[in-house]
């Protein structure tokens, strides 16, 4: 299914989503936080829950909670207070989450999405701190769950939003606007692929018009912009289709199964959403003083929306070129290291989201995987500023550079990609063509204009596309009106 | 304040305590005894004053993000009732079929 036909149908939507936060150690144990380690040896004594031990509250996830809240233009709270969320399942061994319910960390703030154009602003209920469960594996053991804690105790950053947004495609324009913040502000790597940014989706359908909302399901887990979209518009389409046929929206949560394209209800109880919270005994309220957040708040790095104006006008690039390059913080560097030592920045944005993104995508990977570095790049804008590298040979470089482990200069040397630019060798490549195409050459001379091309080809045939166009016309119109 | 056994059961379940069928009565009697007494406190004029969360009247001390390599997972895993190759093995849970 590609569009949802809304058919006087309105969807509400509002994103819960949870960042892992860029620590070093957990939020309330010094365990290390590393990606991928064998299971259970980043588990201390306070992630598995051992009786007696007491959490200690990690001042770094404080500080990038603020970063948040400073950027989003939120209340921060001078008094946060933790608080015990109960539920029992193997991967949280003590029976209940350290989370947040009153008195969250970041209060009500506003992000900025842009929309076919049109700028449209979500507000954000709030944003708390709370720890990650453990990894259960069924599949593992016959007649076991086999548990890995290694990531019990991660920190993240819940971030809700108001049902603000009205259709899949505002909700993915949401997410990726929260995932260029968190990045540009280093609080996480917002890495989907690694769980370092999940989102859940509270979907609802109304008639247009109507100021009251419907009933809401909550699709959980979606690990990708794309699933996003899809899990969505699928969540709209199948809650129409029940309305139209007479039904109800049963408040519940559903997973969504991107293999399927389909959500389909969790097999939970009824009283599985009763988490009993109250205030977590173990760690008394935490003070955020103003000093603290006006530190942080004028340390605050250069955020996307500055910077995507800070390189239209330095650099002279379009708008949606600078949105583009602005999508990941380690883009905008990338661009901007190239920007910085070429004459024309314009040329290098064009390389950059032209060429080197299709390179990206063919091998499905991120510009900090780039097997191109942004010096390749500057190398490689500069010959095709003194015009010894044609565009179609910048365009082989980049390929050869990704496959083979070469330097510019080697390929350029190997594949004979060097423009001709002697005058005498590209008069003596005229000759030659002139002398092997009498006709063409007597019909020229009669008028036929058209035949200019003709030779153009030639030459550049003969050269295998390494004579520089430019001087090839120069020269070519010089010969031919002798 | 009256509690019905299904309030009961359900208390039970999310507690995961089994309480026996010949146990129900005097533990309702008991609920409800406490539930009146938060009936009674629920009664005193509290719009003006400030939820408290906790009695101690301080602020927590924080950590500074620095970790610990040198966890050993064999010496917490001996505590385990069943363990294979690194992993706690726990009764089979599924929660979804996919």
């Amino acid at each position: 299914m590609s569009e949802v036909d809304n058919s006087g149908w309105e969807s509400v939507i509002g994103l819960e989503i949870h960042v892992q936060l860029a620590t070093e150690s957990k939020i309330f144990s010094n365990a290390p936080t590393a990606f991928g380690r064998p299971q259970n040896t980043q588990a201390s004594l306070v992630d598995i829950g051992l009786p007696g031990v007491l959490p200690v509250l990690n001042k770094k996830t404080i500080e990038m909670a603020i970063k948040f809240g400073c950027a989003i233009d939120a209340d921060i709270s001078s008094r946060a207070i933790f608080a015990r969320k109960n539920y029992f399942y193997p991967d949280l061994p003590k029976g209940y989450q350290i989370s947040q319910l009153d008195d969250p960390i970041v209060g009500s703030g506003k992000i900025e999405i842009e929309i076919n154009d049109q700028k449209k602003l979500i507000g954000i209920t709030r944003a708390h701190l709370e720890e990650d469960a453990g990894k259960s594996l069924h599949d593992k053991y016959d007649n076991f769950s086999a548990i890995d804690l290694n990531r019990a105790g991660t920190p993240l950053l819940e971030i809700v939003s108001e049902p603000d947004l009205r259709s899949a495609k505002e909700s993915v324009a949401y997410l990726k606007k929260v995932h260029s913040l968190i990045t540009f502000l280093e609080i996480s790597d917002g890495d989907m692929s690694q769980g370092s940014m999940r989102c859940d989706a509270n979907v609802s359908i109304r008639k247009f018009g109507e100021s009251k909302y419907g009933n809401r399901t909550e699709i959980k887990n979606i690990n990708s912009f794309k699933f996003v979209e899809k899990a969505i518009n699928h969540e709209i389409q199948r809650q129409i289709d029940v309305v139209e046929d007479g039904g109800r929206i049963e408040q519940e949560t559903r997973l969504y199964n991107s293999s399927k394209n389909e959500t389909r209800p969790m097999r939970s109880k009824e009283h599985a959403n009763d988490y009993r919270y109250f205030p977590e005994p173990d760690l008394i309220p935490l003070n955020i003083s103003k000093e603290q957040i006006l530190e942080i708040r004028n340390n605050l790095p250069e955020l996307p929306e500055e910077k995507k104006l800070r390189f239209v006008n330095e650099y002279k690039i379009s708008e949606y070129e600078s949105k583009n390059l602005n999508s990941s913080k380690e883009l905008s560097i990338f661009f901007e290291n190239i920007a910085k030592e070429v004459s024309y920045p314009k040329n290098a944005a064009k390389w950059v989201l032209g060429d080197l993104t299709a390179m990206l995508n063919r091998y499905n990977t991120e510009i900090k995987n780039s097997k191109i570095s942004y010096r390749d790049m500057i190398n490689l804008l500069n010959k095709i500023d003194d015009e010894s590298l044609s565009g179609p040979g910048a365009k082989k470089v980049i390929e050869l550079l990704w496959e083979s482990d070469k330097s510019v200069d080697e390929i350029i040397i190997s594949e004979g990609l060097d423009q001709v630019q002697d005058e005498g060798d590209i008069e003596k490549l005229i000759d030659t063509i002139i002398e092997e195409n009498p006709k063409q050459y007597e019909q020229f001379n009669n008028g036929k204009d058209k035949l200019f091309g003709f030779f153009v080809g030639q030459v550049m045939k003969a050269s295998k596309g390494s004579a520089n166009p430019k001087k090839v016309n120069e020269v070519l119109k010089k010969k031919l009106s002798q | 304040m009256k509690i019905s056994e299904e309030t009961l059961n359900n208390i039970s379940t999310l507690s995961k305590i089994k309480i026996d069928d010949d146990m129900k009565p005097k533990l309702i009697e008991d609920l409800e005894e406490i539930l009146s007494m938060v009936h009674k406190m629920n009664k005193i004029d509290t719009d003006k004053i400030a939820p408290m969360s906790h009695p101690i009247d301080d602020a927590q001390n924080l950590r500074e993000d620095i970790s610990d390599k040198t966890i050993d997972r064999d010496a917490f895993q001996k505590y385990a009732p069943k363990t294979d190759n690194g992993f706690y093995l726990t009764p089979k849970v599924i929660e979804q079929n996919d």
